[in-house]
């Protein structure tokens, strides 16, 4: 006993009891305070835990009143639990693993109000999502959902119309002109009087006359009917002339007449009013809204890249005097983390879900199984039950798979803006939704399917359904339909899948709106048709009567010839 | 520097058991050669508290053997993983690996492992060397050396003794 120092041994287990038992006394305290600092440096913002218990045998934790504070907005919390219980393996403990064989988290609520606001230690790290830019869905674009308007078509097609119609008024002006002064020279009553007083003195001369008085005469009559001659001469060459140009009056005439016409089929080929890219309408009602949710996939598929991509071996640096560990065959291979089975419960705005998830670790490959999630609520607020399921194979680094299914069924809709913006506002009022959808990942590819049957639909629109431009002819065709399918498929790479919706809308949609189309097509030509006449009517009609003008001319001039020959006949004699 | 001479000197001379000195410099070797702060590092500082053992040269002998295993850890980690590697070893370790509580003490190790064989192959040897040499200094040279001149000369020395009472102060 002389070699051992009693006292210190004495000292040695009681300073080793009163630290076992502070420690026991404490450890929740103690827990609680470890847990509360990780956490909130963990999240940026302040965790708060009410109570933390110990339990030794078996090893475990309740941890209760767990409250997340939102450090977007520190009033809120982004996460509430009410209690969370953890039962830990002591054996894998000591061999540096955490193993939870158990793990039940009761009541986890989202956004709820806290009573003071959370302190927020880190600024919000913007992880740099990108927020790209929904993509364009094709189809039926703002252009081509309205009628354009008449007048600026009209301005814009560059029409003939009036510059032929003008043109051939002067043309038909000078025309008349001439005709009318000829018609004058015919019946110009003076000059006819002159002649025939002229003629009727030469023949009294000529009569009552000796033979000088009678040369006088003759001589008289000769230089009458020069005179005559050379105004018949000049009459005929005029009439000559007037009659080409009354034919090339005729000819412009008739060419115009096409002109109108021409203008026409010019106007109705300067805008497209066949229904083309009508044929996906259900692209342009969804393509919007399933877009938007791809945005979100894709910024969810960004934080777990990568978990599911990485693919090389990190290789440690050893530090000096820390050594390496070097590792036998273990009889029971454990991941360094695993929770075994975990049940939660969760308070969602629609409704009480409760979930199950088994075999939780990054190291599937030692257990060979892969980690399943599954979450389901019934009896929820808006549908009759919804359940989603989560599998995640990580256990072959070449081929790290998932598979996420989403199946909704009774799921009623009221106010759903199916499409924003001007072009097409559409609500669907009510409505009732069966979904069943799969997501696969494979090689950082995706195939996803949802099929979505909608039932008792009311659809309404902010548009005037019985106007006549497109979207209004859409919405009056979609406003009809009462029930339909959505098929929307993604495949391809996981960050640029292809999209491809389809939907019997479509044809519902095609078959009453080309009815409609047809009507509004004969109505909106007729209307183009009019405002032409109202323009352009008045310069025609004119022409027209210019023209029934000029052949009246024609005709007392030929009259009028048949008098002047007549009346030459005369001086013949 | 001097202070530590003098310490040392100082114990070697007293009436410390030899055994108690040599013991401590064999647990400050083991407890130094360790570079981690393991179950069996914290069960020797145990033994040094319970036991008889004299502190002084057990942290003399600590802070020079955490000098010297510092300098020589690439030679103790290839130690380690040689004992580690043995095949003969293997089933062994291989039933130790599947322990929870030798997993716990860290013996997969290379340092650990290297430091701990070490240790025990030198403990022994080094014992007996230790305890030997001490009884031949108390034995001859400390009766020769108590008969030079610099020995008279460093006991009177009032610089010496001010410095070793100052450090005894500190200390």
């Amino acid at each position: 006993m002389k070699d051992i120092r009693v006292k210190a041994l004495l000292a040695f287990v009681i300073s080793l009891s009163v630290i076992a038992v502070l420690s026991y006394l404490f450890a929740g305290t103690l827990l609680k305070w470890i847990l509360q600092s990780q956490l909130t440096a963990a999240n940026g913002a302040e965790v708060n835990i009410a109570e933390v218990k110990l339990g030794v045998s078996p090893l475990q934790l309740r941890i209760t009143g767990i409250e997340v504070t939102d450090k977007e907005t520190p009033k809120e919390n982004l996460v509430e639990i009410d209690s969370a219980q953890v039962e830990l393996s002591t054996g894998s403990l000591l061999k540096s693993k955490v193993i939870i064989r158990d793990l039940s988290i009761e009541n986890i609520r989202f956004s709820t109000q806290r009573a003071s606001a959370g302190k927020i230690v880190t600024e919000a790290d913007d992880e740099g999502v990108e927020q790209q830019p929904l993509e364009k869905s094709e189809g039926v674009t703002t252009a081509s959902l309205e009628l354009p308007d008449i007048d600026r078509l009209m301005d814009n097609a560059g029409l003939q119309t009036p510059a032929v119609f003008d043109a051939l008024d002067k043309k038909a002006d000078a025309v008349k002109q001439s005709w009318a002064e000829m018609e004058a020279y015919l019946d110009d009553k003076k000059k006819w009087d002159s002649y025939n007083s002229r003629y009727e003195k030469i023949k009294a001369d000529y009569k009552k006359g000796n033979t000088k008085a009678r040369l006088k005469a003759l001589k008289a009559l000769k230089k009458l009917n020069k005179e005559i001659k050379k105004d018949l001469k000049t009459f005929s060459v005029q009439r000559k002339n007037l009659k080409n140009v009354y034919n090339e009056l005729k000819a412009a005439y008739k060419k115009a007449k096409q002109t109108p016409d021409e203008d026409l089929n010019k106007i109705k080929n300067s805008y497209q009013l066949d229904g083309a890219g009508m044929e996906n309408i259900s692209r342009v009602l969804f393509g919007e809204n399933i877009t938007g949710y791809l945005v979100i996939a894709k910024k969810y598929y960004k934080k777990i890249q990568p978990y599911l991509e990485t693919e090389e071996t990190v290789i440690m640096q050893v530090e000096r005097q820390q050594g390496r560990y070097v590792h036998f065959k273990d009889f029971n291979p454990e991941p360094d983390f695993l929770v075994e089975k975990a049940r939660f419960s969760a308070m969602l705005p629609s409704g009480e879900f409760v979930g199950s998830a088994k075999d939780i670790t990054a190291d599937q490959h030692k257990q060979n199984k892969p980690s399943v999630v599954k979450l389901s609520g019934k009896n929820l607020k808006h549908s009759e039950a919804e359940d989603i399921s989560l599998t995640v194979d990580l256990r072959s680094k070449k081929e790290r798979k998932l598979n996420f299914t989403y199946d909704i069924s009774g799921r009623q809709i009221n106010d759903y803006k199916v499409a924003a913006g001007d072009t097409l506002p559409l609500m669907m009022n009510t409505a009732q939704l069966d979904l069943k959808s799969n997501i696969k990942y494979q090689n950082k590819r995706i195939n996803g399917i949802a099929e979505g049957k909608f039932t008792q639909v009311k659809f309404s629109s902010q548009r005037d359904t019985s106007g006549r431009n497109l979207a209004s002819m859409i919405a009056s065709s979609i406003e009809k339909v009462s029930d339909f399918n959505v098929d929307v498929r993604a495949t391809g790479k996981a960050l640029k899948p292809e999209l491809k919706i389809k939907s019997d809308i479509d044809n519902k949609v095609n078959k009453q709106l080309k009815h409609r189309f047809k009507q509004i097509k004969t109505e909106y030509e007729k209307e183009i048709k009019e405002k032409f006449k109202q323009r352009y009517g008045d310069k025609i009609k004119s022409i027209e009567d210019k023209m029934a003008s000029i052949d009246n001319y024609k005709l007392s001039l030929e009259s009028s010839q048949d008098a002047l020959k007549n009346k030459l006949s005369r001086y013949k004699k | 520097m001097i202070d530590t001479f003098v310490k040392v000197f100082r114990l070697l001379s007293s009436d410390v058991e030899p055994y108690q000195l040599s013991l401590g410099i064999c647990l400050g070797l083991v407890v130094g050669m360790s570079p981690l702060l393991t179950v069996q590092t914290l069960s020797v500082i145990l033994l040094i508290i319970i036991l008889r053992v004299n502190f002084s040269m057990f942290m003399l002998s600590f802070g020079l053997i955490s000098l010297i295993a510092y300098l020589a850890d690439p030679l103790i980690v290839m130690v380690g993983q040689q004992v580690l590697a043995t095949e003969s070893l293997n089933d062994v370790f291989t039933q130790m690996y599947n322990s929870g509580l030798w997993r716990f003490l860290n013996f997969n190790n290379t340092a650990a492992m290297g430091s701990l064989v070490i240790s025990i192959i030198s403990f022994l040897p080094l014992y007996f060397i230790c305890l030997i040499l001490i009884k031949k200094y108390r034995d001859v040279i400390e009766q020769h050396l108590k008969n030079t001149r610099l020995f008279h000369w460093a006991s009177q020395s009032k610089l010496l003794a001010k410095a070793a009472s100052i450090t005894d102060k500190v200390s």
